[in-house]
């Protein structure tokens, strides 16, 4: 029985990561901060472990019945498997010209661009990966959710072409110089954007209205099953 | 001589048409027999399986990427969706587990690429192939149907190892049908990769350069055919990858025959992995412990992919710890393919259509999941 390796291309390499980091004081390593916080939560959690061994060798010697050991916790500290950097909207553009043409980084491949609904906020996901180098991270850009815009990339990559559609189709984010930017999915007289997380699943008005029309119409053009003669 | 008044003529392709294999349309933009423009409409077969995905628990989500993406590699979508779910959980499997389904997802690239040659095939008005390639498939499917009782759907896979063990006397059938598959191959490499029309039809058609296959995001055999030595299997290893030794066919001329000659090398590529693994294959368990069907998958982020028959099938897992995910964005290799094709297409005949469109293997349930 093994466990689960962690197969998701592992760490970014360090000195890539603070390269980065330093061209761009404002991004983010989320993967890294998130390393940080679990280690000082297992620290934690080590030292209460401590002083309860402590206390429980004071009960000892003073004959008194053992305290209960404190309760074990789960961080609620999220981990990134996939290095993951956290890009202002404001840089991002510049951020990503830089990861697609340094030597060092040469990001020429997109694998996607996505969002994801936190309801509070919006943010944008990039996934690159370098077919020299073989290192791959997640670029995350928060957008305002009532009006997300972003700057796009179609011109860095040609995937995005298609992605970014997808993305501005099913969450409603506007790629601001997208060469063609219209549902790709839906139809083009869809109301609302499905994967936003308050999207409402029932048949919206418009769309029983137009189911009743409908009805109308083949009740119309044929008699009910029942009055046939 | 007065000139000839011309005008580009826009047809129309699909939605039902027998050789977009699925629900396809494409405006295709004509000047006389050359196509100036492709443009794919896609979403017939839209359902939203992403969004589903969120309301669904991790075990519930393995039988829906089974049928709700690429329904030709059902297994390999089980993968993808467990492989980012136990990387993110950290979820034990068994040794023997990670062999069978090393095994079963090779099975399914077989099964994958005989539906594709059979089916491309045809479309180039090469009939006996499918009926060749039908044959060999029907014994993938009973190999199949002899442990996970399905056909096309299986829902084999489990989070940290799989359903139940391989039956008694499965892997000499296993190992026969590898044998026996070896010779046929060599059978269509006969009828069809020496054959004068089927070179006529496929060589040097729909090129795309290696540049151009990496800017548009191309996966897969379609990448590899343009040169771009990149598999999955290699670049970021899972099950038992590692451990087995295959090659990577790769070609450099981006065409339609080189797209074929991808396929059909790893085909024997496949057959020389599935043997490995049932000698490599060790006795014991075939699933973990005290794993819950309903597993709670600590909050995190995970990217994974895998090797699938048509590329690169990545899904991008958000937890917020609870037992359904937050979010799943599934990045299908036919998508991004479909989306090459555009390029593919520029400045070749109407003839020619077909023959790059069907070499790029796309599964529209997968293109509009």
């Amino acid at each position: 029985m093994t466990p689960s390796r962690n197969p998701a291309g592992g760490v970014f390499p360090p000195e890539l990561a603070a390269r980065l980091r330093e061209r761009f004081p404002q991004v983010r390593d989320a993967a890294q901060a998130a390393r940080e916080a679990l280690e000082a939560f297992e620290r934690e959690q080590a030292e209460r472990q401590r002083r309860y061994q402590e206390e429980v060798e004071r009960a000892k010697a003073e004959g008194k019945p053992a305290p209960r050991p404190p309760r074990k916790e789960e961080p609620a500290i999220p981990r990134y498997r996939t290095p993951t950097f956290e890009v202002p909207r404001e840089v991002f553009r510049a951020v990503m010209e830089f990861l697609r043409d340094d030597p060092a980084f040469h990001m020429d491949y997109l694998s996607f661009c996505s969002a994801i609904d936190w309801k509070d906020r919006m943010e944008c996901t990039y996934h690159l990966w370098s077919t020299v180098h073989n290192h791959e991270l997640v670029v995350k850009v928060p957008v305002d959710r009532q009006d997300p815009r972003i700057p796009t990339v179609s011109d860095l990559w040609r995937t995005a072409e298609w992605h970014e559609r997808e993305t501005y189709d099913l969450f409603g984010v506007v790629y601001e110089g997208h060469p063609d930017l219209r549902r790709i999915l839906l139809t083009d007289d869809w109301k609302g954007h499905p994967l936003r997380k308050d999207y409402v699943y029932e048949d919206p008005d418009w769309l029983v209205e137009l189911a009743k029309l409908r009805q109308s119409e083949v009740a119309g053009v044929e008699p009910p099953l029942g009055e046939r003669a | 001589m007065p000139s000839l008044r011309t005008e580009e003529l826009i047809l129309n392709m699909g939605p039902q048409h027998p050789s977009t294999h699925g629900v396809l349309r494409l405006l295709v933009t004509l000047d006389g027999e050359n196509i100036v423009e492709v443009q794919p409409d896609i979403g017939y077969l839209h359902s939203s399986v992403e969004k589903m995905m969120e309301h669904r628990n991790y075990t519930q989500n393995i039988a829906l990427a089974d049928r709700g993406m690429d329904y030709l590699s059902a297994l390999v979508n089980e993968m993808a969706v467990i492989r980012a779910a136990e990387t993110l959980a950290e979820v034990p499997v068994p040794e023997r587990a990670r062999y069978i389904r090393t095994i079963f997802m090779e099975l399914q690239r077989l099964a994958s690429h005989l539906l594709w040659l059979g089916t491309y095939g045809i479309d180039l008005g090469a009939f006996t192939a499918f009926l060749w390639c039908m044959r060999e498939r029907e014994l993938i499917m009973d190999l199949f149907e002899a442990v996970t009782g399905g056909r096309l759907h299986h829902v084999y896979f489990r989070l940290g190892g799989v359903n139940e063990d391989l039956p008694p006397g499965w892997t000499d059938r296993c190992r026969e049908f590898c044998h026996y598959f070896l010779n046929r191959l060599d059978e269509y490499h006969k009828l069809l990769t020496g054959n004068p029309i089927w070179q006529a039809r496929t060589q040097g058609i729909g090129v795309l350069t290696r540049d151009q296959a990496i800017a548009f995001g191309a996966c897969g055999p379609v990448a590899r055919a343009s040169g771009l030595a990149w598999d999955v299997r290699k670049s970021h290893p899972y099950e038992v990858y590692d451990r087995v030794e295959f090659q990577v066919p790769v070609y450099t001329e981006g065409d339609c025959y080189a797209r074929y000659l991808v396929r059909m090398d790893e085909m024997r590529e496949a057959t020389r992995i599935i043997l490995q693994c049932l000698d490599q294959m060790p006795p014991g368990e075939v699933r973990a412990p005290r794993v819950p069907l309903n597993l709670k998958v600590p909050p995190g982020e995970v990217y994974t992919r895998v090797e699938s028959p048509r590329g690169d099938l990545g899904i991008h897992l958000v937890s917020t710890g609870g037992e359904t995910p937050w979010r799943v964005k599934i990045r299908a290799p036919s998508f991004v393919n479909l989306h090459a094709l555009t390029e593919m297409m520029k400045g070749w005949k109407v003839a020619d259509i077909i023959a790059i469109l069907g070499s790029i293997d796309i599964v529209l349930a997968d293109v509009d999941r």
